[in-house]
Formats: C-alpha cells, structure tokens, sequence
C-alpha cells in the first residue's frame, strides 16, 4: 500500500467515524458515582508493581494476539498481524533505527511531535494524572507534557480532522470507563516503529482494581487496513507518589529537528 | 484517489454528532466537586491584549533594574526572534503570558488538582491542591512554574513560582527574575456564563510593586479543546477574537 494522500486519508477517516460512531445509547449511558470516579482519580505510572508488593518473576510468555505483558514494548503478536505494507514500514523503521548511533530512536517525540496514541497510553513509565469528572475525562502525560481529553457521553464529530491523540468519546458500563477512540494521524505510532492506517480504531476499558491501587486497561485496536485482526492488550498502572513534573523533548532535544513556527515538522513516518 | 460522492451515504452520520448537552448536563449531576468549586468546562476568549497591561491603567511598574533587564531582552529578542521559545518553538509560555490566548482553554476541576490546558502551544498548567511548593533546590525550575491552589469561597488561588529564564510575562518580552511569583484566582462570574482570572504578578527584583491583570472568557460547552497543537501547522480559525492594545 502506497502512502494515503491528504484526500485519500480524508475519506477513509470518514469511513472509520462511520464504523466507529457509538451507539446513541452511549449518550444516555448513567453516570457513575462520585466513588468510582474518585477512585480512578489520581496519578498512576505505567510501569511497576502496587507499592510495597515484591517483585515477581517475569510472567509466560502471554497467549496471542492478547498479551498481558506489563512493560513499555508491544510484544511481537501485533508484529505477526502487519499487513504487508504495515511490516514493510516497520521493517524500514527498525533498520533505520538500528543505523543511528547515539541517538534516540527516529520516533515522532524524538521529533518532538506529541508522542501520540496509542503508543502513549500503553508505554509511558512516567507518571500520568487521570482527570475524572462527570462530563470529561482528562489524561495529563508527564511524557513530553502531553494531553488527552474523553468526552463522556458526546459522539465523534463528523467532520472529525486526524490528530496525533485521536478523538475520544466515552462512557461509563457499573465502574468500567469505556473510551471509544478513532480520527488518528498516521504519524502516531504504537511504539518504536509500528503504524497504523487512519481506519485505527481503538477501543479502551479502564477500572480500578485491587482495592485501589491499580488501574487495569484493556486496549482493543482493530485497523483493517494495517493489522489482519483485532488486538488486544492488558496494561496496568499503579497509584504513584511519583512527582508529576515538566517534561519537553523540545526543551533539550537536539537529536533531531524539532518542529517550529516557520516551517513546521519535517518528521515522515516510515512507508 | 476515492470519489468523496461515494462517501454521500455516511453523510447523515453527520448529524447530531456534537456534544449531547443533555446527556452532559446530566451526567454533570453527578460531581465529584461542590458545584460552586467546579470549574470544569471549555473557556474561550472574545478578546486578548496585545500586551499584558495593569488592569488599573498604569504603567508596569518597573525598577531601575527591570528596566534595564526589559531594553537589554527586547534587544535580544529582537536581533534574535528564536530566543522567544514560545513563539518560535510553540514551548510553553508560563504564566501569566498562557493566558492572553486566543485559542480555547479546558479546566479539570478534581478533588485534589485543577488542571488547565491550554489549547495553543498545548500547554499543560497542573496545580495541586496542597500547601506547600516543591522544594526549590530540588525542583528544576519550569515554563508554567510550580503550582500549588486552595480554595477561598467560590475562587480557585492557585499560586505559581520557580519559573525557568526562558518565560517572558508576555508577547512584548516582559522579562522576570527567579524571585517572580504569580497569584491567579478563578472565578466563575455572570452566573457561571464566564470565567474571570485575575493574575497578580510579583517579582520584587523587575518591579516595584505587583501588578494585577484581568482575564475573561466565556463558557462555551460546544467546544473541545484539540490537544495535538503541532508547532508551525495548521490551527483553528480564531480570527474572531479581537486583538487589543
């Protein structure tokens, strides 16, 4: 598959909000408690263990294509389900990867664009806040100090234009967040080189568990045009007295060329 | 390339796809907040100054020292337009310069923290609700500061300091010093129909006194703030806010 021209990306993502459009009773779904939202509620890392819990030995190796593998790197059951033009891509991203030498990998941060869905929700170790009121949803990123915003009971907009973190409606089933995700740019990345189509579609159910001290995620990314399947991955976060600081590739980045006012982001995903 | 007429079935999708005010009203019953302390909501301005001026008329109130420091900045900035990392990088523009935006601003009002985003430069502005600042020898200084707030009535006071030396106070390179601290109180006013900050900016090493100014925005529930601001490409149309001098 060739890369999609502008217009070309246009009329698929308009086939991805037809796909993706919730039912209408997402508008009427009932609200939560203020308990449940005050336990998702918080700073959570991506990366580690409940506190004061020991450290246990890696898991299995994680059925296919779901994986529960809590670490930052997609395991290679979404590499097995790239469609040709999909794996050609990544393919030239890790060889371009494996040629630089001191430098950070040629990801879309390390081109200080957002770091972008869905890469970012399931492999950042730094601390992250969850915003939960009863109308939006905020996930505040320490990484590259980035942002995303879940519009509870709303629909995707028609006239939906991509972005780098996609458009995000949500609702909740008992104590269960559900975030129904489409309208991506296809610079974002899974994570170190795996793209997508602008068709991702990328569905998320976030509950707490273990008395409170973890936030389970559930992704489920369906693309047909990039993966020849749905996938799906479990993630777990953990409460954190982590302080939540600034964090700005573009404060100190010098690997690669960061975008400006003038002239924009030079950066290209790997096709 | 596709035929956008084949794309004419999915057109009534189209329909009805903003935000549900009923079912977001609704769902706003449920908060988490006291509803006099709940600033959640989408905030755009009609208007933004061109400069950040006292909100009592007067000129900034520098001294000799920040005069000096403002000539010798502005002459800086002016040989050297990138120096301004706000404007050229789309970094952050701290505090109070972030609000003089003529892009939409969301506020996540939660238990323990209320956040602001601004929508240009995608700027995230996170102050925690607790007493006490980091320590500022541990603490790298920052471009939106460290920020704590308290409730005082119906008035968010979030109180901002330990900025890094690339912040200006505004577009025309106010400069600051590591003393600057800047008091912001939030209030919704016109019957929650607007949101006024007030920003009160105190740097006893530039100025003479502090100085307030005044903020106002309108609420605007059929927004959403776009949270991918990408430096140097397309934005949304805001040629409807006014400039002021």
């Amino acid at each position: 598959m060739k890369p999609c021209s502008l217009s070309l990306r246009a009329a698929l993502l308009g086939l991805a909000v037809a796909a993706a459009v919730p039912a209408a009773s997402w508008a009427q779904a009932a609200a939560p408690s203020p308990e449940v939202m005050r336990a998702m509620n918080g700073l959570w890392t991506g990366i580690g263990r409940p506190p004061g819990q020991a450290a246990t030995p890696a898991p299995p190796p994680p059925p296919q294509p779901t994986s529960t593998v809590n670490n930052n790197r997609f395991p290679p059951a979404l590499e097995a389900l790239l469609q040709p033009w999909a794996k050609a891509g990544y393919d030239k991203y890790k060889a371009a990867a494996a040629a630089v030498v001191d430098k950070e990998p040629p990801t879309p941060d390390n081109n200080c664009l957002p770091f972008g869905m869905p890469g970012e929700g399931v492999s950042t170790a730094f601390p992250w806040y969850l915003h939960v009121t009863p109308t939006t949803v905020g996930i505040i990123m320490q990484i590259d100090t980035q942002m995303r915003l879940i519009h509870i009971g709303a629909q995707h907009p028609a006239d939906l234009k991509p972005s780098m973190h996609g458009h995000s409606v949500g609702h909740w089933e008992g104590d269960t967040l559900v975030i129904d995700s489409i309208g991506f740019d296809d610079r974002a990345q899974f994570n170190d080189g795996i793209i997508h189509s602008p068709k991702l579609h990328v569905v998320e159910r976030y509950r707490v568990i273990d008395d409170g001290k973890t936030l389970e995620k559930t992704y489920t990314f369906t693309d047909p045009d990039a993966f020849t399947g749905p996938y799906t991955i479990v993630r777990k976060s953990y409460r954190t007295d982590k302080p939540f600081q600034e964090y700005l590739n573009a404060q100190n980045n010098t690997l690669y060329q960061c975008p400006t006012a003038d002239a924009g982001s030079s950066y290209q995903p790997f096709r | 390339m596709i035929d956008m007429r084949r794309l004419a079935p999915i057109a009534p999708l189209a329909l009805g796809l903003a935000l549900s005010a009923t079912a977001a009203g609704a769902l706003a019953q449920a908060g988490l907040v006291p509803a006099n302390q709940d600033l959640t909501g989408v905030y755009w301005a009609r208007s933004v100054p061109a400069q950040i001026k006292p909100m009592d008329g007067s000129a900034l109130p520098y001294t000799a020292a920040g005069r000096t420091m403002a000539a010798e900045l502005q002459a800086s900035v002016k040989a050297d337009p990138t120096l301004d990392r706000a404007k050229h990088m789309c970094l952050p523009a701290g505090v109070p310069r972030a609000y003089a935006t003529a892009y939409p601003i969301q506020i996540l009002s939660v238990p323990d923290v209320t956040t602001i985003l601004f929508e240009e430069n995608r700027q995230v502005h996170v102050a925690r609700h607790l007493p006490e600042h980091h320590d500022s020898e541990f603490w790298d200084p920052s471009y939106m500061g460290d920020s704590i707030a308290k409730w005082e009535g119906d008035t968010l006071v979030i109180d901002s300091r330990n900025f890094n030396d690339e912040v200006f106070l505004d577009d025309s390179v106010v400069p600051h010093s590591d003393k600057l601290k800047v008091v912001q109180r939030l209030r919704k006013i016109d019957g929650g129909k607007q949101l006024e900050v007030v920003t009160t900016v105190e740097d006893p090493e530039v100025f003479t006194k502090p100085w307030q100014a005044r903020f106002v925005y309108d609420k605007r529930d059929d927004v959403e703030v776009k949270t991918d601001w990408i430096c140097g490409e397309p934005h949304r149309d805001v040629s409807q806010v006014q400039r002021t001098r």
